[in-house]
């Protein structure tokens, strides 16, 4: 397997690393893998270049890019994280195919990877594929009534209501109403996106990996959820669902990064045919 | 333009950042540091490097042997290959930029390490957050750990299920690796050294003139990316007096 340095964009400002398989053919599809946040192409935890490495041994090519303003390609002034992803992609897509030709690509991210990689593939139908890590799940006519019941019957959480409860009390006049919750910083994708990606991949008989931490318990809580609260007739025949409530939301548990890898890397595996076909 | 390349037989990854004054003869090794406190300050390396680069000094960053884009995995490391791997970056940031003198900036347990390094051409060093020693850095590691299994109990708590049996480890570490890592301890030559640190209780007890404190507290075992511009700023100052 061979591994260099990726450029893209105007006078190749933007930057990545590519590992190309020791046998490849025309056919090899490309995997690509969007920054988490505002971590650099390799993170979190130098996952993106494990799976890279993984998924080069079983055929694929592996492409782990910074988008600009992370790592090490630098910020483009004037435009918004949508405008600037668009563009990013235009270069980073000219580049694959100025040195690989036309093929089918799978986009990769965690969190705003995810949320990126869902806005990139709602207007490029080349991407028949997604693995998405903590996307953000619409909730579906159950998740209220299993969030709740998950409470009442978790004694942690009536002892911690109670914490709460006294703390509340004693602090109620100081109370923080300025907290901001992590998810209103992302970028995320609208609804016209999601049904546009997702009715590209099912028309393209694309596959989604999308796979949910306890990151995503606020608005997910059940597998399969995520299919069904989209409602998009076919979705369930191409999206494969992984509920992992008990890992964090950045693998930061190496034991937790390998059961990743290795789930990545049977789908992958499993699906490199029919990535693989025009 | 950065140049990203692959060396040492593909086996270490470099960035390059050229010095706008091509006749620089000074070149700035950097010298990360590792595992989780590395990608919360990689941004800020970068920009350091931008800033150094466009001010006349060429910049080489590099991953260690088993660690960012290089090649192998950490269980396949050791102090040894990573000391080499030092000296290799040097050498090669030395042919790549034709610079005749060497200042190496390393960056927590990275400055333990490059403390470590003698090379004929390293004229100074300076230090971000050094770690004093390998059991200050062992201990540090475990309180990472054990902040870990913490968060991960909180979890199993909020899903009212057991907590899994496994090892709450970021990265595993080989046992070798350990015992070489407490061994090792950072080497000061006053007349060479200079440190920039975020622990006002270190720079108060070291009333050393080379040392600096850029005015903030920074706790390395918990929060997000680094990029405060003090700590920026006075490392910037460093790198580029002459």
């Amino acid at each position: 397997m061979k591994e260099r340095a990726f450029y893209y964009g105007e006078s190749n400002r933007g930057l990545g690393t590519i590992i190309v398989p020791e046998v490849t053919d025309e056919a090899s599809p490309i995997v690509v893998m969007l920054n988490s946040g505002l971590l650099d192409r390799r993170e979190p935890f130098r996952l993106n270049v494990l799976a890279c490495r993984r998924l080069a041994a079983i055929g694929y090519i592996g492409l782990r890019v910074d988008l600009s303003g992370k790592g090490d390609t630098p910020v483009r002034n004037g435009l918004n994280n949508r405008e600037s992803v668009a563009l990013d992609w235009q270069f980073i897509k000219k580049a694959l195919v100025n040195q690989f030709g036309e093929r089918n690509l799978i986009l990769m991210g965690l969190c705003s990877g995810a949320d990126n990689g869902i806005k990139i593939a709602a207007q490029d139908p080349s991407v028949k594929g997604l693995i998405l890590l903590d996307p953000i799940s619409k909730r579906d006519s159950g998740y209220s009534r299993r969030a709740f019941m998950l409470k009442l019957k978790n004694p942690y959480k009536w002892v911690g209501f109670l914490k709460r409860l006294l703390k509340r009390i004693a602090r109620l006049a100081a109370e923080d109403n300025a907290s901001v919750h992590p998810i209103s910083l992302r970028d995320l994708p609208n609804d016209l996106d999601l049904q546009q990606c997702f009715r590209q991949l099912v028309t393209a008989k694309g596959r989604v990996f999308a796979l949910f931490t306890s990151y995503s318990l606020f608005h997910y809580n059940q597998k399969g959820q995520y299919t069904r609260a989209m409602g998009l007739s076919g979705m369930a025949d191409i999206c494969d669902e992984y509920f992992w409530p008990h890992v964090q939301h950045l693998y930061p548990v190496e034991y937790h990064r390998e059961q990743l890898l290795d789930a990545l890397c049977d789908w992958c595996a499993m699906h490199l045919n029919r990535f693989r076909s025009k | 333009m950065i140049e990203a390349f692959f060396f040492n037989n593909d086996q270490l990854y470099g960035c390059y950042h050229p010095s706008a004054d091509m006749g620089s003869t000074r070149l700035v090794v950097i010298c990360p540091p590792f595992f989780e406190e590395y990608q919360r300050c990689y941004k800020a390396l970068v920009d350091l490097s931008n800033t150094c680069a466009e001010e006349g000094v060429h910049v080489l960053r590099f991953d260690y042997f088993g660690t960012g884009d290089s090649q192998g995995l950490l269980q396949q490391a050791s102090l040894d290959t990573w000391k080499d791997g030092v000296f290799t970056a040097i050498e090669e940031g030395l042919d790549l930029s034709g610079a005749s003198e060497v200042m190496l900036l390393g960056v927590r347990f990275g400055a333990t390490l490059a403390s470590n390094i003698n090379h004929r051409r390293i004229k100074r060093y300076v230090f971000w957050d050094p770690v004093e020693n390998g059991v200050a850095y062992q201990k540090w590691l475990e309180k990472v750990n054990h902040r870990l299994k913490r968060r991960h109990r909180q979890i199993a708590r909020q899903i009212n299920q057991p907590l899994e049996k496994i090892a709450y480890e970021y990265f595993r570490l080989p046992a070798a690796m350990r015992s070489d890592m407490a061994a090792m301890t950072l080497i000061e030559n006053a007349a060479q050294t200079f440190v920039i640190t975020t622990d006002k209780s270190i720079y108060h007890s070291r009333r050393h003139a080379n040392c600096d404190y850029p005015g903030l507290t920074y706790n390395w075992l918990e929060g997000g990316l680094i990029s405060q511009k003090p700590i920026l700023e006075a490392l910037a100052r460093r790198v580029l007096e002459p």
